[in-house]
């Protein structure tokens, strides 16, 4: 598979009246072609802002991305697109869905016309011409009556209506990728389930890529193709979804699949939850990140960042459990590296 | 919609009422007398008895009261006390003139507010911002009659280049002679109001940037110029339509001290001259229309909110069955 992203060294920091802080430090994955990939991570890890920085919506004004960061879109070195060239490149060749669709949506514009926009911004097209897209986009997206529901306004939609709005708006101008950024966070599960349906149909009808970023694993165990862990702006885990559901290699991701419910076989057990809490923005970190909540925490741990460290095809962790030297002995994990198998 | 409307209207009634009941004791109780005007130094006290009598002044509070009302009532807002002609003539004359000023410099205050406004929020805290800013301070804080005479002595003593009297030059009917006479009091009208709408319209877009649709716009890809007047112009316009709706009021007052001023040929000369004199049925006919046109200003300013807003229709629409 062609690669279509290829994030290298993502480096982001913001500036607050602490100082600056970095908010993703030294990412680097690829995208590709056709592919869903899951960024996953707890609140504030830096998930969303990689995801922002896709698109150009880091606020200049506090944020910045560190010089020897590249963003290569088919190869292509986006931040250094022009102002032009941006402004095609944002909605028509990526396209964004965001997790609050009554936000993400003007509440004083029709919805068909805010989907018709996105058209009309990229390609020379009437306005009528505009608008039967638009309401062909928006039948595409399991929206009943679209022609009346175009006329609507946000606020006479349900939650699942707006969200699939949004993805009929952000899929008109069929991009090669479409970010999502917790497009189910604000919806309760039957509705989940059907706007993850909705957006695995349409990936894989168009043949476009798909960034889906997520704090909920179970909401992507059945569309990703792989995924990323990230954790206080780094990426710990990344790989294909089977090896990191079923040959994890790291404690935090081994942690949060501990910390899904399940449906079966919880009866009577207390649900684990990861003690402690992620370290602040603004924490200078030497280790790995993830120390002081690890159970499996060693000395080095403190002291040195891990570096990456590479299973099969395309796993990669970083963890100094995996070291050769690593002194395992006196923790409790002892089964070679996977964790899955301690049980 | 339309029951709504028409609810409004109904409100509209006891409002009056009431307004009229008070501004009419205010006169009353208000000390002068309009007589005054028709005493000489020889006449004698009966003979003023007389006049105070042939004027309707005697009758009580009560009595003076439901005789205007039901004048009012049948269509007659009565004669001026001062010089016996119909009021409701007397305002029909000045109305125009007022009409035609207030009206030029609303609409040049809003063709000015709204784009410095959106400027200015844009580029909040930037030297453009800071210069828009500096410029609102100074048209919310300029004396207006001070503003109007520097003007006269700039552009009327120095310059030469503007008339500084009247609506038009005796003798002259031509457009252009009208332009120039209205340039100046068009433009001090109009200052304080494009300085405090530019500071309402800024604040909101400060406000209306941070929202997340405008991010979900930039994604689309939308430019700056779209962004502002496709996406974030109709959500900041709540507040300048109420201000608008006041001002509608000001559209047939008219202003006193500008007017004097300029010798513009106005409501507010002829409102002041009322007061001055007590010409009670003048000063009520005033008072009454000023009342109305507030109340249908606000009227305005309501259905507005509706269009402009979709959410405000659905909740009145709610409330109203």
């Amino acid at each position: 598979m062609n690669k279509l992203v290829e994030i290298k060294n993502l480096e982001i920091s913001f500036q607050d009246f602490h100082g600056a802080f970095k908010a993703v430090r030294d990412v680097s994955f690829d995208i590709y072609e056709g592919e869903a990939l899951a960024l996953v991570g707890e609140s504030g890890c830096g998930k969303s802002v990689t995801a922002k920085s896709l698109l150009g919506l880091i606020p200049e004004k506090d944020g910045s991305i560190a010089e020897k960061s590249e963003i290569l879109y088919q190869g292509e070195n986006i931040l250094t697109y022009s102002k032009k060239r941006w402004k095609e490149y944002c909605g028509q060749e990526c396209g964004m869905i965001f997790q609050d669709a009554m936000a993400a949506l003007n509440p004083t514009v029709k919805i068909g016309d805010q989907i018709a926009e996105n058209l009309r911004v990229h390609q020379k097209i009437s306005r009528k011409a505009a608008k039967e897209q638009a309401i062909a986009a928006l039948r595409m997206a399991g929206i009943p009556q679209p022609e009346i529901r175009a006329e609507q306004y946000p606020h006479e939609f349900s939650g699942g209506m707006r969200q699939r709005s949004m993805i009929a708006m952000a899929m008109i101008c069929q991009p090669r990728l479409l970010i999502a950024d917790e497009p189910t966070t604000a919806l309760d599960v039957t509705i989940q389930a059907q706007i993850m349906e909705l957006m695995k149909s349409l990936k894989e009808k168009n043949r476009m890529s798909l960034l889906l970023i997520t704090h909920d694993l179970g909401v992507v165990a059945g569309i990703a193709d792989r995924m990323a862990v990230m954790y206080a702006g780094q990426i710990v885990e990344i790989g294909n979804s089977r090896d990191i559901y079923y040959r994890t290699r790291h404690p935090y991701t081994y942690s949060l699949l501990k910390a899904v419910p399940s449906l079966n076989g919880s009866h009577g057990r207390r649900l684990e939850a990861i003690d402690g809490m992620p370290p602040e923005a603004g924490d200078i970190l030497k280790g790995c990140p993830f120390a002081a909540r690890c159970r499996y925490c060693m000395q080095i741990c403190i002291e040195e960042c891990p570096p990456k460290y590479e299973f099969e095809d395309g796993h990669f962790a970083t963890c100094w459990l995996h070291d050769p030297d690593a002194d395992i002995s006196d923790c409790k994990f002892q089964t070679g590296g996977n964790l899955c198998n301690q049980e | 919609m339309f029951r709504m409307i028409g609810k409004r209207i109904l409100q509209m009634i006891p409002v009056l009422f009431i307004v009229s009941v008070i501004s009419f004791m205010i006169v009353y109780f208000a000390p002068g007398d309009p007589a005054n005007m028709y005493i000489k130094p020889e006449m004698n006290i009966q003979q003023i008895e007389e006049i105070r009598e042939s004027l309707g002044l005697n009758a009580s509070l009560g009595e003076q009261y439901l005789g205007w009302l039901k004048n009012v009532l049948h269509g007659n807002l009565g004669n001026s006390l001062v010089n016996h002609q119909s009021v409701a003539d007397q305002i029909m004359e000045k109305l125009p003139a007022t009409l035609k000023l207030m009206g030029v410099s609303f609409v040049l205050s809003l063709v000015c507010a709204v784009p410095l406004g959106l400027i200015s929020g844009y580029r909040q805290e930037s030297r453009v911002d800071k210069g828009i800013s500096l410029f609102s301070y100074i048209g919310i804080s300029i004396p207006s009659f001070w503003f109007a005479m520097m003007m006269i002595v700039i552009f009327t003593l120095k310059l030469k280049l503007l008339p500084n009297s009247g609506m038009r030059t005796v003798g002259v009917d031509s457009f252009w002679d009208q332009v120039c006479h209205m340039i100046m009091p068009a433009i001090v009208l109009s200052v304080y109001n494009t300085a405090v709408f530019t500071r309402y319209i800024r604040s909101n877009v400060v406000r209306e940037l941070k929202e997340e649709y405008v991010i979900t716009a930039k994604a689309k890809g939308v430019g700056t110029f779209g962004i502002l007047t496709k996406h974030i112009l109709k959500n900041c316009l709540l507040p300048v339509i109420t201000l608008a709706g006041m001002n509608l009021a000001n559209l047939v007052t008219g202003s006193i001290i500008i007017e004097s001023i300029f010798g513009w040929p106005g409501m507010g000369t002829l409102g002041m001259s009322a007061i001055t004199s007590r010409d009670y049925t003048m000063v009520m006919g005033v008072t009454m229309l000023t009342c109305l046109m507030l109340l249908i200003g606000n009227f305005i300013a309501d259905v507005l909110y509706s269009v402009v807003d979709p959410r405000i229709k659905r909740e009145v629409q709610k409330k109203n069955g």
